[in-house]
């Protein structure tokens, strides 16, 4: 697939995610009692069902791009229009073991992931470097956000990520195989 | 002929009679005609401003919102300190939004509505408790949760105003007060919701009263004529103006509501002036005079705003206290009068002390370094027009606090170091530039020791020699090639003659004029040799340090003298922290930058900066150099830190000093912050300081002052460590408990083996 039309797709598809989105979301400040129901750190999606009850901006449509926001199915349309963005290993890693111990940092990767479910990586973006400003040397984050790079394709950056993320994970291989692999992924379509 | 004549003599009376009839009602009709063509004129003039009506709204530009989150190290006291600089005070209740309440161990404050990029916080009760110096628990007490982080809202720290200095906060009139309302009908315009635009009894007492008086004192003008005259006319009092008035003011309420009428009033009015920048709205004088949203108000203050509509420069509660607490009273009478209020509100309202901020939150210029900083980087993507008159809302990285205390310590070290060197008091001048190392969020920005002054900018515009800022970047080169140059290796310090293109030599000397012989490169940099980092440079080339500082973020149009080798190379401070950020953040270039988000006046997000990393420099190189930036701070020229900030080290730093001592530079980071600090004369004369006898302390100083991290150096993989190794440093034999080097290329001991 050459850039061109990859790019004419990814509009495409964010057009048509835009075109049937009616998703809303709470902010993460307000969103804390379901991220501790859940009781994992960092999951994958939150649940958009039990986020419309918390606080009291459900019902409004927030974000930058509220337009573009999708439920489920257009995620995973969305999601494979890119190529190369494989969201398979994140949950491989987030068993490895806890991102981060600091709550904050979790609520606000739990709204990225929210985010990205929502169709929304703009936003998911705007959480993780949040998260980032906290703990700036988790390399779990900047492997995330590279991955999110990818799935937006923007190959250059995603590269640039995974190779930061790589520089802060001397002690940690799994993670430097999967910003590999991520970086080998990007380096098909650049 | 004769019969045409009597036909005509005989008709000429008659038909003169109704001809004159016919001509006057043809008058009529032409005049009824004309008259209509002009309302229609006015009523479309109406309709089209009005309808179209759009405020010119100044850019407003605002901090970094502080992020609260459990298990933060901070404490109560500091929390507090935030609260009241983002505009909170402190109540017996914490009912009204901005307002704070202080326990033992917790505070609980009324957090305001506000509008983030990624959406609106609405108001809530929230309540932080702290234990051992940390933030133990956050409580929504309106929502009856936990929450894992909470974001106080940013301080507004300056504006892009429109060409015509117009300030308006625009506030909908859903969000109006009732109060004002009520008050601006007792005073303005009793019969207001009942009226069609003119109030004739109204005018008819003002003109019994002109009359009397024989001059055109007093208007009787209800609020949709005063709206129109603002609106739509000039200021001058003729007949035809008022004419125009009173029927533009009919049109008007034949076709809008009351309460659109009324919103655009409550934007429009003029209520002050400040210099060359003029106060219009309700929502902007609330700020200008209370430092404090329209809809925090207290009765009395909504009384005070609303008597100044009269006359605002007259009734100015600055200037005039006196005065304007008696108009202020007069409202409040009229509004007991009226039924507006109850007897002891009334009675409250009336005992209140003006109450006025102690000069308005937006002085301008509050910060004018860091935003003329913004401005540049917004005029990449914006028109100066849309800046000015838009409404953007700007969110900036700008720390206030960092700022605030950063410009504390430049006027007092500044006129400290002026009088320990006997220099003229005043000549010395500063600029200095803090980030976050990961993301290049600028924290701090000065460009001026009087940080208030919006002049010239020397973060930004003062291009100066580096000195060794530059030798980093040498040292950089050389171990980009492992299999030649470990930290460890020999680099000699003796006499050196450059050839130059001219076919003149240039001999560099050392500061102390010492040669120092063969010396680790370790010991090269963090003693600042001049004669070994010619040497290395040369050994490298010339052409291979240019492109590393290149890499790095700064200097496009370096030209190739050997002199650059000991910072001939002139760059603005702003350039050196892009530089020195690369190398603090393991190779990793972020752009130095300022925005994050950028709003339109509605709220909507319209732009986002998001993070942009590039891998700029070899990491293993650049965790090298960082190394030994750091063992110039603990056995180097940096030693001096250790003394004022004993409790950060360890931190990476750097020295430069320039030719005859005109530039005294220190570079510097911990964990995660990297600052530049450069001192220097605007006539470029000696400032007899060094950059460990000026610069250095300025910056030791203001890191002193903030939050600050030690710095963690993580290698990245693909460096190795050798442990306890002994090295002849600075003539003694010094052991240093690890050396990093490329994996790969552990180094044989060069120069240790003279040790042992």
């Amino acid at each position: 697939m050459n850039k061109v039309s990859t790019r004419v797709l990814l509009i495409t598809a964010l057009l048509v995610c835009g075109a049937c989105s009616n998703v809303r979301q709470a902010p993460v400040e307000e969103r804390l009692e379901t991220d501790r129901a859940a009781e994992s750190p960092a999951r994958p999606a939150a649940d958009p069902a039990a986020t419309e009850e918390a606080g009291p901006q459900a019902g409004e449509q927030v974000g930058p791009q509220a337009g573009n926001q999708a439920g489920d199915q257009d995620f995973e349309q969305w999601v494979e229009l890119p190529g190369p963005s494989e969201p398979a290993d994140t949950p491989a890693l987030v068993e490895a073991g806890p991102v981060s111990g600091n709550p904050a940092v979790i609520a606000l990767l739990d709204d990225t992931e929210f985010n990205i479910s929502q169709g929304n990586p703009e936003a998911a973006a705007g959480s993780l470097e949040r998260a980032l400003r906290l703990e700036p040397k988790n390399p779990w984050l900047w492997h995330r956000l590279a991955e999110l790079k990818l799935g937006q394709g923007q190959w250059r950056q995603a590269i640039a990520l995974a190779q930061k993320s790589n520089s802060l994970s001397a002690d940690r291989p799994e993670l430097r195989r999967a910003n590999a692999d991520l970086i080998e992924r990007a380096e098909k379509y650049e | 002929m004769v019969k045409r004549k009597t036909r005509k003599s005989g008709g000429k009376p008659k038909k003169s009679r109704s001809g004159k009839l016919f001509r006057y009602a043809h008058m009529v009709i032409i005049l009824f005609c004309v008259l209509a063509a002009y309302v229609l004129w006015l009523d479309y003039r109406v309709q089209s401003e009005f309808a179209g009506k759009r405020w010119s709204l100044p850019a407003r530009v605002f901090s970094n919102p502080a992020e609260i989150y459990t298990g933060q190290a901070l404490t109560a006291e500091k929390f507090e300190k935030l609260l009241v600089r983002s505009g909170y005070r402190k109540a017996a209740s914490t009912a009204r939004p901005g307002s704070y309440r202080r326990a033992a161990s917790s505070i609980e404050f009324m957090r305001r509505e506000f509008q983030y990029w990624d959406g609106p916080r609405d108001r809530r009760l929230i309540q932080v408790h702290f234990q051992d110096r940390n933030v133990h628990n956050i409580r929504d007490l309106t929502g009856q949760q936990d929450l894992p982080l909470v974001r106080i809202e940013p301080e507004l720290i300056g504006r892009i105003y429109p060409d015509n200095f117009q300030d308006r906060i625009l506030v909908a009139y859903d969000d109006v007060p009732t109060a004002l309302v009520q008050a601006l009908l007792a005073v303005e315009d009793r019969n207001y919701f009942s009226h069609n635009g003119i109030d004739p009894r109204g005018m008819l007492r003002a003109l019994y009263h002109n009359i009397l008086s024989r001059e055109l004192e007093q208007g009787g003008s209800t609020i949709t004529q005063q709206l129109v005259k603002n609106f739509f006319l000039s200021s001058e009092r003729t007949l035809t103006r008022k004419a125009n008035e009173i029927v533009m003011s009919l049109l008007l309420e034949r076709r809008y509501g009351k309460e659109e009428i009324l919103g655009a009033y409550i934007n429009e009015v003029y209520l002050g002036q400040q210099g060359q920048r003029s106060v219009h709205g309700f929502g902007t004088a609330a700020e200008f005079y209370f430092a404090r949203p329209l809809n925090e108000l207290r009765p009395d203050q909504i009384a005070l705003l609303a008597g100044m509509v009269k006359g605002a420069s007259w009734y100015n509660p600055r200037r005039h206290p006196e005065r304007a607490t008696q108009r202020r009273n007069l409202v409040l009478d009229l509004m007991l009068e009226q039924d507006y209020l109850d007897e002891h509100t009334w009675r409250q309202a009336r005992g209140q002390s003006l109450d006025l901020s102690a000069r308005p939150r937006w002085v301008s210029g509050k910060y004018p370094a860091f935003l003329q900083f913004v401005k540049s980087q917004l005029l990449r993507d914006y028109a100066i027009g849309d800046l000015r008159n838009e409404g953007l809302r700007i969110f900036t990285t700008l720390d206030t606090e960092r700022q605030d205390s950063t410009e504390r310590v430049l006027r007092q070290q500044l006129r400290q170091l002026e009088r320990a060197g006997s220099l003229d008091t005043g000549t010395l001048q500063a600029a200095s530039i803090f980030v976050q190392t990961s993301t290049g969020a600028v924290l701090s920005l000065a460009g001026d020791r009087n940080t208030e002054y919006a002049g010239f900018n020397r973060a930004m515009q003062a291009r100066r020699p580096i000195g060794s800022l530059v030798k980093p970047f040498v040292y950089y080169t050389a171990l980009t090639e492992p299999q030649r140059y470990a930290l460890v290796s020999a680099i000699n310090d003796d006499d050196i003659a450059v050839k130059l293109d001219d076919g003149s030599s240039w001999r560099p000397e050392n500061y102390d004029g010492v040669n120092h012989g063969p010396v680790s490169l370790l010991e090269a940099l963090a003693r600042s040799y001049n004669r070994a980092t010619v040497r290395l440079g040369q050994e490298v080339g010339l052409e291979r340090v240019i492109a590393s500082i290149r890499k790095a973020g700064a200097g496009n149009d370096i030209e190739p003298f050997p002199s650059l080798l000991l910072g001939s190379l002139e760059l603005t401070p702003l350039q050196v922290s892009q530089l020195y950020q690369t190398l603090a953040n393991g190779g990793f270039l972020v752009p130095v930058n300022a925005i994050r988000e950028v709003l339109d006046s509605g709220g909507r997000a319209i732009k986002r900066y998001g993070l942009e990393v590039r891998r700029a420099l070899q990491p293993e190189a650049a965790y090298l150099t960082a190394f030994m930036m750091v063992q110039t701070v603990n056995h180097g020229t940096g030693r001096g830190l250790s003394r004022i900030i004993p409790e950060y080290l360890p931190l990476a730093g750097k020295t430069g000093t320039t030719n005859d001592m005109r530039d005294s530079w220190f570079a510097g980071f911990g964990d995660d912050i990297t600052g530049v600090v450069w001192l220097g004369r605007d006539d470029n004369l000696p400032t007899r300081l060094t950059g460990a006898s000026g610069a250095l302390r300025v910056w030791g100083n203001i890191v002193k002052r903030q939050e600050f991290s030690s710095i963690d150096l993580l290698p990245p993989p693909g460096v190795g460590s050798m442990a306890d190794v002994d090295l002849p440093f600075a003539g003694v034999c010094v052991r240093f408990p690890n050396i990093p080097y490329v994996l790969g290329f552990r180094p044989r001991d060069s120069v240790t083996g003279r040790c042992r």
